[in-house]
């Protein structure tokens, strides 16, 4: 099978290094995000796969075809490798069905064809084939620039932020566009993205970039729920990071006793949000109690600020006061204010004790 | 929907600036004129004679040889400039556009005594790409700077090679800014005078300035420039219908990326080599000319009770020239910020299709108008300020307009509520806001008149010595070292218009 293998990649520009011992594989016909902030590296590594950068050191392999290696890289248009990108770029110069017919390489009488089948499997009425790429709204310009991309039948398909020039709504229709596509033709994808959310909804891996490192890699349910460290974390979503002490499988917090990974000793641990639940206080019940201190109106949800009230018998708790922002679901109103019961759900991830 | 408001001082402003449309009609109702005047029977005895017909298989052949090789020049030095790791860019990106420092009639005075036998169609266009390309240059340098690398890497990832995704993608894109450069070249191209002369080429332009010279209002001379003027509406039509009405602008509002400049590896010596000639020829020879004479001639070339009283007089004509070609660009340039319409941009084209015609047709058309309607404006300094204002109206207002743009419309407004008058309130704002702009491209404009030769030739008052004539008559008479000093002033006062053209050209793209 041709997985795609990245191996001890780096790429630095003047004093900034871009890309520290990157070593990625990317299994043949799967589908991987490559996710970071801005400056993490993930655009440098998608280029070098494309053929745009050139690594200072490193090997990039497809299957058994070495696409850069100490002997130097294959120039770009000899790769295979389709290529997507924000705006799409569709050539403005040349019509819808000539962009398409840009890079195939069958007979010049099938060509015709093959563009409007195309067009037709990225959700386009035949007709586009004539307009100009100015004349089509901006997803319509993205299924073009997919389209383009797959009439070379490329083995590997990058994909460059190719979502987030669009409006939200359209955003989720055309990812899954996209993702279907692509499934059928079985075709090994890598998008890059700075959105979390498609990130993890769009791949079957995720891997996070921090400072030119790759620091994790792993399903999407991994690294949401089992990050490396705090700022992976906090990276893939919303977190609340508190300080504990582990025994025995159970994390003791301020927010009371939770079921948490990792060995026993002073610990880090992370709870997604949706692990806290919030309910009105009864009484003098027992477990960890909070005050509403904000809330916002979200639609589905309400933002709700909560600060937690310590208590006397938290002896192990290291952190005495704290404050959440946790998304509680339906029209349930809990003014500011209220006082609430907080209940924590399913596992805690615990890394090493935080310096 | 509501009226859009009026802006302060609308009414006057506009009147004022139909008037001014109507003053730059004066060439067209010229060549009507003439066409109507002199009657069908003579129209075909002077138009359709020999002379006439080698004129024009001249200009078809100096278009038809210039043009594809300065376009093939620029597009290669621009690319080797903009885009590869061509050692010494920052130097090589100035030095494209240094010729246009020389006017064309220098750089032709000095290939005239570098190499004296070099006459005839190839040196006419040898020096015309030499003096003229940066014109292309520009325009084309300010394109490969915006296009979007991601096509280009687009395209590599579809399977094409390098040369394919040039030829296909980048040179496609580049059409704009390369029709537009060629129609500059070719209006200049018809319109020089110099140049040809000293290149021993006739033109149109020649022919026209030699027949005047001998017959002054002549049916032959004026029925010249009724084809000189339908051969430059040729080239603006055709340029239009070239240019298309295509969009090429980039799709999508994300941020650009600059583009990787490609490797040129051993190639870049050959590349270093070419344009390291083509600065040595349009560079080189007229500084090594220049020097040469100016030092054989020593301090006796530098007469000054004559240099002076040129300079001088060039001072004066081309500042109060300017001036008021500022005051008549600023009704149109003022409409077209703050009432942009259909009408006003019918009223600005107006004022923009004189500065097409060359400076031979506005001579002429002033000289027949004078003789005709006005004889004491005939051969007066008022009449050579007129020329010079319509053949530089339109860098005016392109100069205006953006200083114009830069001073909000609210404060005429406030002004007016505080109880001025519109034209006060205008001029305590806007004006004094713009005058900064307005300062530097009246300099231009002087700059500009100060190197004008073929409209001072025709049109000056016996008396009149400008640097450009004193030049031009030494010139004439093959004395070149006493023209050396001349030609070192106008040189000179260039050098400020090309600063500026290379800094508007990286602002916005487009000269």
């Amino acid at each position: 099978m041709s997985d795609l293998v990245i191996t001890a990649a780096h790429k630095r520009y003047g004093k900034t290094i871009a890309l520290d011992a990157v070593s990625l594989t990317i299994a043949a016909g799967s589908r991987v995000a490559i996710v970071g902030p801005s400056g993490s590296g993930k655009t440098t590594l998608l280029r070098a796969i494309a053929g745009f950068e050139t690594l200072d050191a490193g090997s990039i392999r497809l299957g058994e075809i070495a696409l850069e290696d100490d002997k130097g890289p294959v120039p770009s248009h000899r790769r295979q490798i389709g290529y997507v990108v924000q705006e799409g770029a569709l050539f403005p110069h040349m019509s819808v069905a000539d962009n398409v017919r840009f890079g195939m390489i069958d007979p010049p009488s099938a060509r015709g064809g093959k563009a409007a089948e195309l067009l037709q499997r990225v959700g386009l009425p035949p007709d586009v084939g004539m307009r100009r790429p100015h004349e089509l709204s901006g997803g319509q310009q993205q299924r073009v620039a997919l389209a383009r991309a797959m009439a070379r039948s490329p083995k590997v398909m990058l994909l460059d932020e190719p979502f987030s020039a669009l409006d939200t709504g359209l955003r989720d229709a055309i990812r899954d566009m996209v993702s279907s596509v692509l499934g059928e033709a079985g075709i090994t994808t890598v998008l890059v993205t700075h959105d979390q959310k498609e990130a993890l909804s769009f791949a079957d891996r995720v891997a996070v970039m921090q400072d030119g490192r790759l620091v994790q890699a792993g399903t999407p349910e991994e690294v949401y729920l089992k990050p490396v460290n705090a700022q992976t974390a906090r990276f893939l979503g919303d977190a609340i990071i508190l300080n504990a002490m582990v025994q025995d499988g159970t994390a003791h917090t301020l927010l009371g006793p939770v079921r948490a990974t990792g060995p026993s000793g002073p610990r880090t641990i992370m709870l997604r949000p949706e692990q806290v639940r919030i309910t009105p206080a009864t009484g003098e019940g027992q477990g960890s109690r909070g005050r509403i201190v904000a809330r916002s109106y979200e639609g589905p949800t309400w933002r709700t600020v909560v600060e937690h009230l310590p208590d006397a018998t938290d002896e192990m708790v290291l952190e005495t006061a704290s404050l959440f922002t946790i998304s509680v679901p339906g029209p349930a109103s809990l003014p500011a204010g209220t006082v609430v019961a907080i209940a924590v759900v399913g596992e805690a991830h615990s890394f090493p004790a935080r310096s | 929907m509501r009226r859009r408001r009026t802006p302060v001082g609308f009414a006057t402003l506009a009147a004022l600036a139909v008037a001014v449309a109507i003053l730059c009609s004066v060439p067209l109702l010229f060549v009507t004129w003439v066409a109507f005047d002199s009657g069908w029977a003579e129209v075909a005895t002077l138009v359709f004679r020999p002379k006439v017909g080698e004129l024009l298989v001249n200009t078809v052949l100096l278009l038809a040889i210039t043009l594809p090789l300065a376009i093939s020049l620029a597009v290669s030095f621009a690319w080797l400039v903009e885009r590869t790791d061509l050692p010494g860019r920052g130097l090589w990106s100035w030095l494209m556009v240094a010729p246009l420092a020389v006017p064309a009639f220098v750089h032709s005075y000095a290939w005239s005594a570098f190499a004296p036998g070099f006459h005839g169609l190839w040196a006419a266009v040898a020096v015309s790409i030499l003096a003229y390309l940066p014109f292309l240059y520009l325009p084309v340098a300010a394109s490969l700077r915006r296009l979007d690398p991601a096509l280009e890497e687009t395209a590599a990832a579809l399977g094409k090679p390098p040369m394919v995704v040039f030829f296909r993608i980048v040179l496609p894109q580049l059409r704009i800014a390369i029709w537009g450069g060629a129609l500059l070249v070719a209006l200049h191209l018809l319109a020089e005078y110099g140049l040809f002369v000293l290149t021993r080429f006739d033109t149109f332009a020649t022919a026209i300035v030699d027949q005047f010279q001998s017959v002054y209002n002549g049916p032959a001379a004026n029925l010249l420039g009724g084809v000189l003027v339908v051969a430059c509406l040729v080239l603006l039509r055709a340029e239009s219908a070239l240019r298309g009405d295509e969009r090429y602008a980039r799709i999508g509002s994300g941020s650009i990326r600059r583009a990787e400049r490609q490797s040129l590896g051993p190639l870049r010596w050959g590349a270093m080599g070419l344009v390291l000639i083509f600065t040595l020829f349009s560079l080189g020879v007229p500084l090594w000319t220049l020097s040469r004479w100016l030092w054989l001639g020593g301090a006796a070339i530098w007469r000054l009770d004559a240099v002076l009283p040129a300079l001088g007089q060039t001072a004066a004509l081309a500042l109060g020239a300017a001036l008021l070609t500022t005051i008549a660009a600023f009704p149109i340039a003022w409409l077209s910020v703050r009432a942009p319409s259909r009408s006003q941009r019918l009223l600005e084209a107006a004022h923009y299709y004189v500065g097409a015609l060359p400076g031979v047709i506005v001579a002429l058309a002033l000289v027949t108008i004078t003789v005709r309607l006005a004889p004491s404006l005939y051969q007066t300094m008022a009449t050579l300020v007129i020329a010079y204002m319509l053949m530089f109206l339109p860098r005016a207002v392109v100069g205006l307009r953006s200083s114009i743009a830069q001073a909000p419309p609210e404060l005429e407004r406030a002004a007016s509520s505080l109880g001025k008058r519109p034209m006060v309130a205008i001029a305590r704002t806007t004006l004094r806001l713009a005058m900064p702009g307005a300062t530097a491209s009246t300099a231009m404009v002087a700059l500009g008149i100060a190197n004008e030769l073929t409209a001072t030739l025709m049109l000056a008052p016996n008396g009149t010595r400008t640097l450009a004539m004193r030049f031009w008559a030494y010139t004439a008479e093959l004395d070149f070292s006493s023209a050396a000093p001349y030609a070192l002033l106008m040189i000179v006062l260039s050098l400020p218009l090309v600063v500026l053209l290379r800094f508007e050209s990286r602002k916005i793209g487009q000269i």
